[in-house]
């Protein structure tokens, strides 16, 4: 597909965005999977804990948790889409200019 | 009662027809039926997307139009489209319907379908964008033997596709039929027959487009309803989830986790979560949108795009379901003679709809429930007519050697057969539990098509004979424990106990097919296998960085 992918996997670049990218979409799914497990196995695990009050209000923590959730989902994909526009882009807009000419 | 189905089915797109066909339909649905809203609002809805269709059909040429609506869709649009097909009329009515009848327990469908779009932006969507053409096996065969790991890509695919589509048809029929009065088979014929024009003629570009438009006016009408639940409630969460638990059949029970998160046991509830979050991954029709836009970056922002409007669209219908609960069981509008909801509570957001905004509210919210079906369902299709023509029959069948002219042809063979099985499936299936067929077409998706994608892509080790066998074990896996489980065993042949105690059988079937896939593939010393781990090398290259990318060259 590519004839000088050997020239490309080699380059100081790629492997600076390999790296990059790697670590930055591995410790956001981490992050993703263990706050929406670790919320599921409170629901299996201590359901009275997620039917009880947070504070005076009739809110649950199993309600709060869960939108905190939904609002942590969309912090880590923006937090994503931010940081791989930066340096992760720069590196891929050299290396394809590169693998141009 | 067939001359009468005969009689409507010929007159099927007169409109006139709808408001005759009500008389075999009792009480609730009776008065839905001479909503005159809904049903100039379903015509508009109708004459709007074959609009859209027209528009399409004249800028749908080669086969990268029709599979991939020529790669021109923005970021924008494709996180409303991609937003659109994950808001189904099951996840509107269902959601709600699950507050009404259990509570809780409908937040974890919510959280779990809105935490698998972070994963999938982080894990899936630029590498596939990168390495894929039009479909997920594009990605799966771009280093593997192409006709074994076409097949089983294929397979898997279909086998989402298929039972997502007729669970969605059965769903669809039901819903008109309350909805607008229609008899069964006459809804079918008309959701089978838009959806078959919307593709054959318009593509990717028309089923985007209708999902779009859809996707619009669903988080619009939901928006209002919100605003006129949160009045009610004077702005106050508190007070709403106070009146709620006052009312709900489990009482303040309704604040603990119930049956259908499958309380009682961590495993189950474990399970469904991993059905939920790695099921998205492996649905064919949301893969084949991120064919649709220029390159990864496109990918990626249209991925947060669809994270914001799922997370919201989710929240909202959480809310709305507890209105549902004070409005319904606070008064005796809407509940029959037996104590119970009218109509099921499914019914529940629409009775939301109609107690505080009257019949127009209810006609809107409608024609959107019936806009969503028209727009998941062509997009199912449309994935469906795509692992037929584009990996069976081109790369399977004529191992490639086929034109873009030939290969659209059979697509829309494939369009017009698909619908046509999927319309004959679900009259059959008119009164089946069609949460089995949801549990399994979710469950091959997580253990089938995921594992293999996500191996193809992360592991070099993966080869085609391993991910066909690996794959046909995960398939296997799925249909045994969900027959054997409480589903099919106790749900519809009647067994006092069932033999997999899992209602959700994602982590069980998921693992095993990784196992299996794993072990195949370390075992295979063939040379072809050779050859395939050493391909990896370019693939990862392309994967991170799209040098080469299709579609990359023409812009």
């Amino acid at each position: 597909m590519t004839p000088n992918s050997n020239s490309i996997s080699s380059s100081p670049r790629f492997i600076e965005l390999v790296r990059l990218k790697n670590g930055l979409s591995g410790s956001l799914a981490a992050i993703a999977l263990i706050m929406f497990f670790g919320y599921l196995m409170l629901v299996a695990l201590n359901p009275a804990f997620i039917g009880a009050r947070v504070g005076d209000s009739r809110l649950t923590w199993g309600i709060v948790l869960g939108i905190g959730n939904v609002i942590g989902a969309i912090v880590l994909t923006g937090a994503y889409v931010v940081i791989a526009n930066g340096r992760i882009d720069e590196l891929t807009r050299q290396l394809t200019a590169e693998a141009r000419s | 009662m067939n001359r009468n189905r005969l009689a409507t089915a010929a007159a099927l797109m007169l409109l006139p027809a709808l408001t005759r066909a009500a008389e075999p339909i009792a009480g609730a649905v009776q008065k839905s039926a001479l909503n005159l809203n809904a049903i100039v609002m379903f015509a508009l809805v109708v004459l709007l997307t074959l609009g859209i269709t027209w528009w399409a059909a004249r800028r749908t040429q080669s086969t990268d139009d029709f599979y991939a609506a020529g790669g021109g869709i923005t970021a924008t649009q494709n996180g409303f489209a991609l937003a659109g097909d994950y808001m189904s009329a099951a996840a509107l009515l269902g959601g709600t319907g699950l507050v009404y009848a259990s509570g809780f327990d409908s937040l974890i469908f919510s959280v779990g379908a809105t935490i698998g779009w972070p994963l999938m932006l982080f894990v899936i969507s630029e590498r596939l964008r990168n390495l894929g053409k039009y479909t997920f096996a594009d990605v799966i065969s771009f280093r593997l033997e192409p006709v074994r790991s076409r097949s089983i890509a294929a397979t898997g695919g279909l086998v989402v596709v298929t039972l997502y589509l007729i669970a969605q048809m059965v769903g669809a029929g039901k819903l008109i039929q309350l909805l607008f009065g229609l008899p069964y088979i006459t809804a079918l014929g008309l959701v089978g027959v838009l959806m078959i024009v919307y593709v054959v003629f318009g593509g990717m570009l028309a089923t985007t487009w209708v999902q779009i438009v859809k996707a619009v006016l669903m988080l619009f009408s939901v928006t209002l309803v919100l605003f006129l639940v949160l009045r009610m409630s004077n702005f106050s969460i508190d007070q709403l989830i106070g009146d709620a638990a006052r009312l709900h059949a489990r009482k303040e029970a309704m604040l603990l986790p119930g049956k259908p998160s499958g309380a009682g046991s961590p495993l189950d509830t474990l399970s469904l979560g991993i059905g939920l979050v790695f099921g998205l991954m492996g649905l064919p029709h949301i893969l084949m949108r991120f064919f649709t836009v220029r390159d990864a970056k496109v990918a990626r922002k249209s991925a947060f795009c669809a994270t914001i409007l799922l997370g919201y669209f989710f929240s909202a219908v959480t809310v709305i379901g507890l209105a549902s609960v004070v409005i319904v069981n606070g008064s005796t509008e809407f509940l029959g003679a037996d104590g119970k909801i009218l109509g099921g509570s499914n019914m529940a957001a629409m009775h939301v709809a109609k107690a505080l905004g009257g019949d127009w509210l209810l006609g809107l919210m409608s024609a959107v429930a019936f806009a969503t079906i028209l727009a998941v369902v062509s997009g199912l299709t449309l994935a469906g007519a795509s692992a037929v023509s584009h990996d069976l029959y081109a790369g399977v069948f004529r191992r490639g050697r086929t034109t873009p002219q030939d290969e659209l042809r059979v697509s829309r063979m494939a369009t017009v057969a698909l619908g046509v099985v999927a319309v004959a499936l679900a009259t059959l299936f008119e009164n089946f539990n069609i949460t089995v067929v949801f549990a399994i077409a979710l469950g091959a998706a997580a253990s089938v098509n995921f594992p293999i994608l996500f191996l193809s892509m992360f592991w070099r080790g993966l080869t085609s004979r391993g991910a066909l066998f690996g794959g046909l074990i995960g398939l296997a896996a799925t249909l045994t424990f969900i027959v054997l489980g409480p589903t099919v065993w106790v749900g519809v042949l009647h067994h006092a106990a069932p033999i997999f105690p899992y209602a959700n059988p994602a982590l069980f079937a998921m693992t095993l097919a990784f196992i299996a896939i794993i072990g195949a593939s370390v075992l295979d010393r063939s040379a072809e296998g050779q050859l395939e781990r050493a391909r990896f090398d370019a693939q990862f290259v392309r994967a991170m960085t799209g040098i080469g990318a299709s579609g990359a060259a023409a812009h």
